[in-house]
């Protein structure tokens, strides 16, 4: 208790009286951000700067997306008007149309160029300059140009009595515009997706989908095999060999594999106990039907069936990315026909140990042993009395117990044996059971 | 003259002037604060800095229930906390060092006086939780129910990482303590 005093005491006596100099540079720091947040607060007693230029924006964009579809409306019918004179306020406004439809060509600027005559220059005017407006309009006007250069008329919607020009880019081959989607972006190997072509002024289009794979249809279909990213590309192409790229990825995730083993163990009540081993692959989550209405999501489940029966046993696999494998074991726990016998008695001889050779088929009542149908290929048989003592243990097909443990002959009685083995198919089976050793007087 | 009241209508206003003449008057013992509760000195002048802009922007919310300075400290804890939780993400890889528990035992203190500078250099280096529990608890008075609120922790967490704080406090002092008595033992017959 001293020392726990002390700490807190030896604290507070440091820091009660601790005032360290802020650095010079906190203030300035400080003052700033208060002044930033002092702005940016939403507040009806401050109604600044910031929300009204919000707001102007917004109204901005509107008026501009609005009167944009009225231009794109009547581009069609109106060409060939000539400009009129205009007053100062519709002349900015102009201005700004001008700007704005041909921002969005500039970068088609070269195709214009290769089209036209000493109509790219006109082009550069229009997008590089605002202030040159003068000089474009005579150029407009210029009647010879018009197939190319359409003015489009313009209401302006604020002042909806003044009429001015409006500039519109035509040109006979339109730069082409490579535009795809895909019926999907990702999903589980092997992977099939159709691409739906919505490029734009192009005829010829080159699809690579990125795994080496290439297509010239129009809206192709392809099967990606394997997992990967891969980057499917379409180039569209216009009679001009002006050329358009898009892109995308599609991710194609690996798929898991399902798979497993069983160990069958049966107990005297003719419960059947089933341990699966489960060597799946990249899977992320399990789920077993047991074939007997039950069903479970560990990994390695253990199991018990009631009664043997011909039980079809599922496991489902999925990875995080929801790719899923089965598989199935019909006929797990067929008893019908059992694989091994396995005598309940037997009367060892009586005159001395016999070293318990045997040969399977053979039925000798002197030495325990199963008898096989099929012959596995592991085997482990062992033999304990009433006390837990293991007396026999042989993993020799042809070794069966003789009777003896340490050379001496076991009393008569009742005796367990476990019996281990491991087929072909890679089942185990593991049965115990107890032997009655009858010895005649 | 420093006019608490008068100050306090001027910061109100907003008025610059008046902010600047609480900040040079508060902002020493606060930052002493930070320390205590970050260890180094950067991250204590952000917590001020952030700290500072909330009492100036929250000024015209305070209701004289308790003093001033007992407002503004509440507020740079309070903004410690955020700090804390803020950095939790960037706080998953602990030192395996910090969380191996060496020296189960007490440690004795001892007679020996250490210097702030010593003392802050024992809390940095203590896990982030740790510092948080022992700086609210043993040092601002929180009860471990608010511990355990604020820090979104259990009740039982925030009272086992303060003895283990203490713990490691008392142990790296005194570990700090026989370092200098050597020193100074080294020292002197040097002299000699």
């Amino acid at each position: 208790m001293e020392n726990k005093r002390s700490i807190e005491k030896l604290f507070e006596e440091k820091f009660q009286s601790y005032h360290p100099e802020p650095s010079p540079e906190l203030w300035p720091k400080l003052s700033r951000q208060l002044k930033w947040r002092n702005f940016m607060r939403p507040s009806w007693d401050s109604f600044n700067i910031a929300y009204l230029s919000g707001i102007i924006i917004a109204s901005a964009i509107t008026i501009w997306v609005l009167t944009n579809r009225n231009n794109e409306s009547k581009v069609q019918d109106v060409k060939n008007s000539l400009p009129e004179m205009e007053d100062l306020s519709n002349e900015v406004r102009n201005n700004e149309n001008i700007s704005t439809e041909i921002n969005p060509s500039d970068s088609n600027n070269t195709s214009i160029q290769q089209a036209g005559v000493n109509k790219a220059g006109n082009t550069k005017n229009l997008s590089s300059t605002r202030n040159e407006k003068t000089g474009l309009s005579d150029k407009n006007s210029d009647p010879s140009k018009t197939a190319s250069l359409s003015v489009a008329e313009t209401r302006n919607t604020s002042e909806s009595s003044v009429q001015h020009p409006e500039p519109e880019i035509r040109n006979s081959a339109l730069p082409p515009r490579a535009f795809f989607i895909s019926s999907s972006e990702t999903g589980c190997a092997p992977l099939q997706i159709s691409f739906t072509n919505l490029s734009t002024e192009a005829d010829n289009f080159t699809w690579s989908f990125g795994d080496g794979g290439q297509s010239n249809e129009l809206n192709p279909e392809y099967i990606f095999d394997n997992p990967g990213e891969y980057f499917v590309t379409l180039t569209a192409k216009n009679e001009n060999d002006d050329i358009s790229v898009y892109h995308t990825i599609i991710r194609v995730n690996e798929v898991p594999e399902a798979s497993f083993m069983i160990e069958k163990q049966e107990d005297l009540n003719q419960n059947i106990s089933v341990y699966f081993y489960n060597y799946s692959r990249g899977a992320e989550s399990y789920s077993w039907d047991f074939g007997d209405g039950n069903i479970s999501t560990e990994a390695n489940p253990t199991h018990v069936f009631d009664t043997p029966g011909n039980y079809d046993i599922l496991l489902k696999v999925s990875s995080n990315y929801g790719c899923i494998d089965t598989m199935i074991l019909s006929n797990a726990l067929k008893s019908q026909n059992p694989v091994i016998k396995i005598p309940n008695a037997f009367s060892p001889n009586k005159n001395g140990p016999n070293g318990g050779y045997y040969s399977n088929g053979e039925n000798r009542n002197e030495i325990f042993h199963p008898s096989f149908i099929e012959t596995p290929v592991e085997y482990q048989l062992r033999i304990f009395n009433r006390n837990g003592n293991l007396l026999f243990e042989s993993k020799d097909l042809n070794i069966g117990w003789d009777g003896y443990y340490m050379q001496e002959l076991q009393p008569r009685g009742v005796y367990i044996y476990k019996l281990r083995v491991k087929f072909e198919n890679g089942e185990y089976l593991v049965k115990m059971g107890d032997v009655t050793v009858f010895i005649q007087d | 003259m420093f006019d608490e009241q008068k100050i306090l209508l001027q910061c109100i206003k907003n008025d610059p002037q008046a902010q600047r003449i609480l900040y040079e008057k508060y902002a020493p013992g606060l930052l002493g604060v930070c320390m205590r509760f970050t260890g180094n000195r950067p991250e204590a002048e952000d917590i001020l800095q952030e700290g500072f802009v909330k009492v100036f922007l929250n000024i015209k919310d305070f209701q004289g229930r308790s003093s001033l300075i007992g407002w503004m400290r509440r507020i740079i804890i309070n903004t410690a906390i955020t700090n804390y939780h803020k950095n939790l993400k960037h706080q998953y890889h602990v030192d395996i060092d910090d969380v191996k528990e060496k020296n189960i035992g007490e440690c004795d203190l001892g007679e020996i006086e250490f210097t702030q500078e010593e003392m802050l250099n024992v809390i940095a280096e203590l896990p982030a939780g740790y510092k948080m529990v022992f700086n609210l608890y043993a040092m601002e008075g929180f009860k471990h129910k608010e511990i355990a609120e604020q820090l979104k922790i259990d009740v039982n967490t925030s009272k086992s990482q303060y003895s283990r704080a203490r713990k490691l406090l008392q142990c790296k002092l005194e570990e700090l303590g026989r370092e200098k008595l050597a020193r100074n033992d080294s020292d002197t017959e040097i002299e000699e």
